[in-house]
């Protein structure tokens, strides 16, 4: 059956514009082989935390100097309008699969795995930050056994800022020492208060706020965590852990979910093995040779990164599915770790500025967009940046391909 | 002759294996002995090397002679230290490009230097090797062998200390003490503030560093430094180290050890000892060789780059156009002036132990202290940290322990314990450290996963070590390797490093923190 659009890759970009053409009435079909970069990502919404030309100048106000990017950043392409239009419009998707996410209009100071701070534009409720714990004293949890949570370290890091910390040794439901096996077993936990009883006598009577990792349960996490600021009387909050980001499974989870709900189709394969580009029309093949067709497609894979981008041992860059036209200025070549790293971020399919991009010998398509990672000219992991530019390209490509589809129909 | 009527006192500079062999050597003929080391225990050209333990073969038409000792030295060394040497076997093919010629020759070598050389069917060898070439004209088998050179230098070190030696780590030699032309001791600085050490002989053996060494007390050795750059390879990919039958000479060479194939080397000639970096266009230049020995190199994911500097004693009047000899040298300074000052260079890994014996048999003349070298023939004692090197070894002990949670490496299967225990009983607080005894980070993540977990097992036990500093350094070391091998699998890994140390642990990149000589 022909769906209107194609979305490649399960990413925070593909499922914000998956949800979008939804909205808009369009029929959606996902294929990719689930478990996207959200399992890497730390919980809140990251807009622009550093300067990419000074990457030790913390933001305050990402959305300010959107203007003074360069031309060629995904946000530039996007454009302020339509950004703030995707950031507000995310705000409210987020309330409604329960993730709610606060945007105060400037970063705040989310703290990170090791206890160091990170800026943040939306915040989640039970996300740690220096607002939230700054001048307190807080218990640190450290479950017995588990290891991807340095708690001693994020002591270390509090205790220069001025907030006093006591680590707190506790057993986990089922002794459970994993991240996924963690939130499982605190979901499945059926009395909470009584296990959040028995925890309170450990935990010394001057602390004034708990951070637990950030495992505290992937679908019940409200119940978990309000049980807990019942029982132990302070507020309860969640510091991120090593990966997979229990808190990240919960946003890609709760999105899918909506999506399905939406009744848009997901499809799980491990890849694509071939497409048929024409122009009114995209046939695509997965590798267990299902045909799907589609007016358009959008191509969210993730990047290098998440392995929709390869890159050869001669440092060349390509795109394989369809053969889209990547930018590079020239083939990668190993100098410092700084240029080297910006140069495996900063290369991806080239689009113009409606995130269409060119397939080899032709000019740009008008029935295909890219978003996300898989975009070039910016760096993720240096500016701080990912989930806002995913939430703007996949917003923006939404919009765009509804524009397109809508000409479709005039015609 | 002057004879002593007490037993001297030696300063080793170089914790290498040289440096921590000639500590051996000497406290084994009565010495008290002080090694003084710039960073960690073999942190230098003993762990930037393809973990050889030569047959010699490679050498056994160029220089016969150190070929033989290499021979002697690859059983003694494999007798003395069983527990980190692999006895992997060798193989030299001849491949359509190499000279026909000199398999013959080769073969002649061999006999000539006691290497036990075999010629074998081409055939036979591809079908043991399925990773190499197709086109092997000549096979020959050798015993060449492969050893973990950072747990031979802290056995070599832990044997120094049991005999009432000091190894002094993380010290700094700044200036040296001369009363009335004979060195009579250095003087070092580390964290804990500066001290003068008083000793009768002074030895360098800081191998690339040694001129450096030398030249405070207006000394000169002429050393070649030649940098050599090495590729690791995710799998052993072959079951014997495998040379090309051809005049020993640059990216020739695969090595299984560990759990990694190491591939190389090139050879260069620098100025600066500290010169580990590899050059772009270095990688291209190993893979296009490394595509003749291994076809499907390209396709292979490769963990990472690195390079060591090799110190290579150059004589004087040494034609400029002929390789430097591999053979070490031990220099008298006294012979111009400086009494009680020597300096061991050259030779190599497999002849550690040749080396410490001439130059203690020299250091002993010139004493006049009566002492036999006994290195060969007293056992090393296993040390105390027996963490098994072949993962089978790890696997297996866990399997035992039912411990698989409290892995805090999974690619090396490095357990908790074995972190505590160097951390708690033997005063350990650098992850680079940990890293050289365990091989943590050794493996396709590189350290983005257990970086932090052994950062924060430190924090537990020395909570005012700054950390997340070390942290950084440690990443960014790790990345040093990686971006030079960027490509498939490990572009994708580069990235996910990169995303999980800056975006969640909150990490920033500071390389600038990782070029301190701690870490060189």
């Amino acid at each position: 059956m022909k769906t209107d659009a194609i979305i490649i890759g399960t990413e925070l970009d593909g499922l914000i514009a998956a949800i979008r053409l939804r909205e808009h009435g369009y029929s959606v079909r996902m294929i990719g082989n689930g478990g996207g970069s959200l399992h890497y990502a730390p919980e809140g919404i990251h807009v622009l935390g550093f300067s990419p030309r000074n990457d030790e100048e913390i933001i305050c106000e990402p959305l300010a100097i959107i203007s003074q990017l360069d031309q060629s950043h995904p946000y530039r392409k996007v454009g302020i309008d339509q950004i703030r239009n995707a950031l507000d419009w995310f705000v409210n998707i987020s309330g409604e699969i329960h993730q709610k996410i606060t945007i105060s209009g400037h970063n705040e100071l989310a703290v990170s795995a090791t206890g160091l701070s990170i800026p943040v534009y939306g915040t989640s409720e039970h996300q740690a930050t220096v607002g939230k714990i700054g001048g307190k004293t807080a218990a640190l949890v450290r479950f017995r056994g588990y290891r991807d949570f340095p708690v001693e370290l994020v002591a270390i890091e509090l205790g220069k800022t001025g907030t006093k910390t006591e680590i707190v040794d506790v057993v986990a439901p089922g002794d459970a020492v994993e991240n996924a096996a963690l939130a499982k077993a605190f979901d499945e936990l059926e009395e909470t208060d009584s296990y959040f009883t028995a925890l309170k006598d450990s935990i010394p009577s001057y602390a004034d706020v708990m951070l637990f990792p950030a495992v505290m349960g992937l679908s019940n996490f409200h119940r978990t965590l309000a049980s807990a600021e019942r029982v132990l009387g302070m507020p309860c909050l969640e510091v991120p852990t090593l990966p997979p980001s229990v808190p990240g499974m919960r946003l890609e989870r709760a999105l899918t979910n909506y999506l399905r709900n939406g009744t848009a189709s997901l499809h799980s394969c491990s890849g694509i093995s071939g497409s048929s580009f024409e122009t009114d029309r995209i046939v695509v093949w997965d590798d267990m040779g299902r045909q799907y067709e589609a007016s358009l497609v959008i191509v969210s894979n993730g990047g290098v990164l998440m392995g929709g981008l390869d890159v050869d041992s001669y440092g060349v860059v390509h795109e394989t599915s369809f053969g889209f036209k990547t930018y590079q200025s020239e083939p990668l070549k190993p100098t410092t770790v700084g240029r080297s790293l910006n140069a495996l971020h900063i290369t991806g399919v080239e689009t113009d500025d409606a995130l269409r991009p060119q397939r080899n010998g032709s000019g740009f398509c008008r029935n295909a967009f890219v978003t996300g990672r898989t975009l070039p000219h910016w760096n993720p992991a240096m500016e701080c940046s990912t989930e806002g530019v995913c939430v703007a390209t996949g917003w923006a490509a939404a919009e765009n391909a509804h524009e397109y589809l809508e000409s479709l129909n005039v015609a | 002759m002057p004879q002593v009527d007490h037993n001297p006192r030696a300063i080793v500079i170089g914790g290498g294996a040289t440096g921590c062999a000639v500590a051996r050597d000497l406290a084994l003929r009565g010495f008290g002995v002080t090694l003084v080391e710039f960073g960690d225990l073999g942190s230098g050209t003993s762990s930037r090397f393809h973990g050889m333990l030569q047959s010699g073969a490679r050498y056994a038409v160029s220089d016969t002679d150190y070929a033989a000792e290499c021979m002697r030295e690859r059983l003694i060394v494999a007798d003395l230290a069983a527990g980190v040497v692999e006895q992997t076997g060798g193989l030299f093919v001849s491949l359509p490009d190499d000279p026909p010629e000199f398999s013959d020759r080769f073969y002649d070598g061999c006999l000539s230097a006691n290497i036990p050389v075999e010629e074998l069917d081409p055939d036979l060898v591809m079908a043991r090797e399925p990773a190499i070439s197709r086109h092997v004209l000549r096979a020959f088998s050798v015993p060449d062998a492969t050893v973990q050179s950072w747990r031979l230098v802290n056995l070599l070190a832990d044997d120094v200390r049991r005999r009432g030696g000091e190894i002094l780590t993380r010290h700094q030699v700044i200036g040296m003490k001369v009363r009335n032309g004979r060195m009579c001791g250095v003087r070092v600085t580390s964290a804990a503030g500066e001290v003068t050490l008083e000793a009768d002989v002074v030895l360098n053996a800081a191998g690339p560093w040694s001129a450096r060494v030398a030249a405070m007390v207006g000394r000169t050795v002429d050393l070649e430094l030649s940098k050599g750059s090495i590729i690791a390879l995710s799998h052993r990919m072959v079951s014997h180290a495998v040379n090309r039958c051809r005049p020993p000479t640059s990216h020739d060479i695969i090595v299984p050890t560990g759990t990694v194939g190491l591939f190389g080397a090139t050879s260069e000639v620098v100025g600066d000892p500290d010169t580990t970096n590899v050059r772009g266009q270095e990688i291209q230049e190993l893979l296009n060789n490394a595509e003749v020995l291994l076809p499907e190199v390209r396709n292979y994911r490769v963990y990472r780059a690195w390079a060591g500097v090799r110190p290579l004693f150059k004589p004087k009047g040494w034609p400029s156009e002929k390789p430097v000899p591999r053979r070490h040298s031990v220099i008298n300074h006294g012979d111009d002036g400086l009494v009680g000052f020597f300096t061991v260079c050259g030779g190599s890994l497999t002849t550690h132990r040749s080396m410490a014996e001439d130059l203690g048999n020299q250091v002993c003349l010139s004493l006049g202290f009566d002492a036999k070298c006994i290195s060969a023939i007293t056992p090393l004692t296993r040390g105390k940290n027996g963490h098994g090197w072949r993962p089978a070894d790890n696997y297996r002990g866990i399997e035992e322990d039912r411990c698989y949670q409290s892995l805090v490496c999974e690619c090396e299967a490095v357990t908790q314990s074995e972190v505590i225990d160097l951390i708690e009983n033997h005063g350990i607080k650098h992850i680079h450290d940990l890293r050289r005894r365990l091989r943590i980070g050794f493996g396709p993540c590189q350290g983005t996963f257990c970086g932090s977990r052994v950062a924060a097992l430190i924090a537990r036990y020395h909570p005012d070590f700054a950390s997340n500093d070390d942290l950084g350094r440690f990443w960014v070391e790790r990345l040093k390797g990686i971006v030079h091998t960027a490509w498939g699998q490990q572009a994708r890994q580069a990235l996910l490093s990169d995303t999980v140390y800056r975006e969640t642990l909150g990490v920033r990149l500071k390389p600038e923190l990782a070029t301190s000589a701690d870490y060189r």
